[in-house]
């Protein structure tokens, strides 16, 4: 499958631009060259094993991920292009008022609903992996994504951005739900004040959301990301 | 490998996408958040369900716990379903919240009052389906005047008098002061799920008069001159008072009817042994109270009927004599008969009964000699399970002591057969 589909991309796709490449693989923007249709293709090393769960679900704030292939623990996915600018760019230009933070936090709940159902975490919750095409609100990037194990004690692999991941990511326990609950806390601080909690929290109804959902206990924070979207 | 749905490419097995036309070839499944409700309103919510849950188990309690059905009257709906009074066996569906009788002072009386249940929603008798909801009925007299003597008994069950009833309360009572009296009859329902239902029925009670005419009174010393005064007092006396006749020993020649009135006839015996004797039919046919004959003879000629209770009347013989009869007495109709101390010889037919939906005002027939008859007595018809009794009867010389077609309870103990 990895050998078949990488021949095909080969030769009927061509790459527009390269977005970003690390030791761990790269994203290209892309485009069938027939259909001039454009998509991004992830190269990665490591667990993709969350891309494969995504195959057959869709959720208007998560990419539609198109295919994914692995191959001796390389990964190849060919996944939906959202165009439009992602919100560290954005924040470049002004903070969010406490309105459109709610409605951009509303619809990254969503995504994450559909990812923590299928029992997904993303770890890697920040500015620039959220897109805002038109007023939709769209969560990328799953390569820090992992599925969560009931029952192991740790994360084996310290992933995520420094700043965004919880203190469990740092391995004092394994990752869950409220892994994420810890970042988009702190997402929502940065939209509201440009600032990590910890140096600056947001005020009011906002900051005692954001307040919650960062205690270093992940019993304390919000359950899950339903009720995270009641308490935004 | 399989084919692109879209552009027909050949495809990996496991493809969800073609890379040659660039489209989705695979099925996906739209993932939704639940609606979740905001905490507030979730707390009215289930504020508001704590609140409706209590009201619900305060109806549910409300409907469920036994219940008492008192409407301090003769009539009573029973959840909706049954409808409960005292009542009449000619109007059972019409309360009677008041019973009113007229006694004489000292007198003992019974009547019965009959419980009638029917259905509410066709007005049919419900007896039967009632019953089965009940765990008993008591019935129970409540009174403070303390010269009127009252009791009732307990509710009876197919009592044989009134077929429709559910049951039959019976109440004993004797005045012994003129004037008014009054007492209250509560019957009390228990059903088997706890609930209660009380009847209540005033029972008011006057005195009435007595008159007694002797032959020195008025003229009686023929039967046109009895069956005149007879007639006369029926016209002039208020029908609820008592009259008492008492006859002189002499022989009457002819039927005696008494129609309007319930009178009584005391005879006597002359210094000559003579004793007051009728030899034709003496009939009663008013329904309201007890004619007693008391130390008459009824003496025939092989024919006819001696003493003869018709339509609804109620005969009591004490001490009387009837021979010579093809019927000694006999209660036909809605009547009844009884006898004491009486004796019933050379009769094709000594007591006949043949008797339906009577009133029995006495069913133990005391210390009667029955001899010498074709048959000494013919139960053909008697209501309900009544029984009768016979303590210290004699019978000698019949040729058929009893013959009891109707398979009636006899209690013949303290009888003597010869």
């Amino acid at each position: 499958m990895y050998t078949w589909l990488e021949t095909i991309l080969r030769e009927e796709y061509e790459q527009v631009r390269l977005l970003k490449e690390s030791p761990r693989g790269s994203v290209r923007l892309v485009q069938h060259k027939n259909s001039g249709k454009q998509f991004i293709l992830r190269r990665f090393t490591g667990n993709g094993e969350v891309y494969q769960k995504l195959l057959g679900c869709s959720c208007p704030n998560l990419p539609l991920i198109l295919e994914a292939a692995e191959k001796d623990g390389e990964n190849l996915v060919v996944e939906e292009f959202i165009k439009g600018d992602n919100l560290g760019f954005l924040l470049e230009g002004a903070l969010f008022t406490p309105k459109e933070t709610q409605d951009i936090v509303k619809q990254l709940c969503k995504a994450l609903w559909a990812l923590h159902s299928m029992a997904a975490v993303h770890r890697d919750i920040k500015p620039e992996n959220v897109i805002l095409r038109g007023k939709e609100a769209v969560l990328i990037d799953f390569d820090a994504a992992r599925l969560h194990k009931p029952g192991a004690q740790a994360d084996t692999q310290v992933l995520g951005t420094t700043g965004f991941a919880a203190p469990e990511q740092y391995g004092l326990s394994q990752s869950d739900v409220r892994t994420d609950i810890y970042s988009l806390g702190v997402l929502i601080n940065v939209l509201l004040t440009g600032e990590h909690p910890s140096k600056k929290l947001a005020g009011g109804h906002m900051g005692r959301v954001v307040h919650r959902c960062t205690q270093v206990n992940p019993q304390k924070r919000y359950k899950d990301v339903l009720h995270l979207m009641e308490a935004v | 490998m399989k084919p692109c749905p879209h552009c027909g490419a050949s495809l990996h097995e496991e493809a969800s996408f073609c890379p040659y036309c660039a489209r989705a070839v695979n099925e996906r499944k739209a993932i939704h958040p639940p609606r979740h409700m905001p905490r507030r309103a979730l707390y009215s919510a289930l504020i508001l369900l704590a609140a409706a849950a209590t009201v619900l188990l305060l109806v549910f309690w409300f409907h469920s716990r036994p219940r008492t059905y008192d409407s301090k009257d003769s009539e009573v709906i029973y959840s909706n379903s049954f409808r409960l009074c005292f009542a009449k066996e000619d109007t059972p569906i019409e309360p009677v919240p008041q019973n009113h009788y007229y006694a004489e002072l000292d007198a003992s009386y019974r009547y019965p009052v009959q419980l009638y249940i029917s259905d509410m929603e066709n007005g049919a008798f419900a007896t039967e389906d009632f019953m089965q909801l009940v765990e008993s009925i008591t019935a129970e007299i409540n009174s403070s005047d303390e010269y009127l003597s009252i009791t009732c008994t307990e509710p009876q069950e197919d009592s044989g008098y009134y077929p429709d009833a559910a049951v039959v309360i019976f109440v004993d009572f004797s005045i012994v002061t003129p004037g008014e009296h009054e007492a209250e009859l509560v019957c009390t329902v228990t059903m088997k799920n706890g609930d209660v239902i009380r009847l209540h029925q005033d029972q008011q009670y006057s005195s009435v008069m007595t008159y007694r005419y002797t032959s020195q009174d008025a003229p009686m010393n023929t039967i046109q001159e009895l069956q005149a005064l007879v007639d006369e007092v029926s016209a002039t006396v208020n029908e609820r008072d008592q009259v008492y006749l008492y006859l002189p020993p002499i022989v009457y020649e002819g039927e005696l009817t008494l129609r309007d009135r319930t009178i009584s006839l005391y005879g006597s015996v002359g210094a000559d042994g003579q004793r007051t004797t009728f030899t034709g039919t003496v009939q009663a046919s008013y329904r309201r109270g007890v004619h007693v004959f008391d130390n008459i003879y009824f003496i025939g000629h092989g024919e006819g009927v001696g003493v003869h209770a018709v339509d609804a009347a109620r005969i009591q013989l004490v001490n009387c004599r009837v021979s010579g009869w093809e019927t000694g007495m006999q209660a036909a109709d809605s009547t009844w008969v009884d006898a004491d101390e009486t004796v019933f010889e050379d009769n094709a037919v000594g007591l006949h009964f043949d008797t339906v939906n009577a009133f029995v005002s006495d069913n133990f027939y005391t210390n009667d000699v029955f001899q010498n008859n074709g048959t000494a007595i013919l139960v053909e018809s008697v209501p309900g399970d009544t029984s009768l009794e016979f303590p210290g009867a004699l019978f000698k010389g019949n040729s058929q002591d009893i013959d009891n077609r109707c398979g009636q309870k006899l209690e013949l103990e303290g009888a003597v057969f010869k």
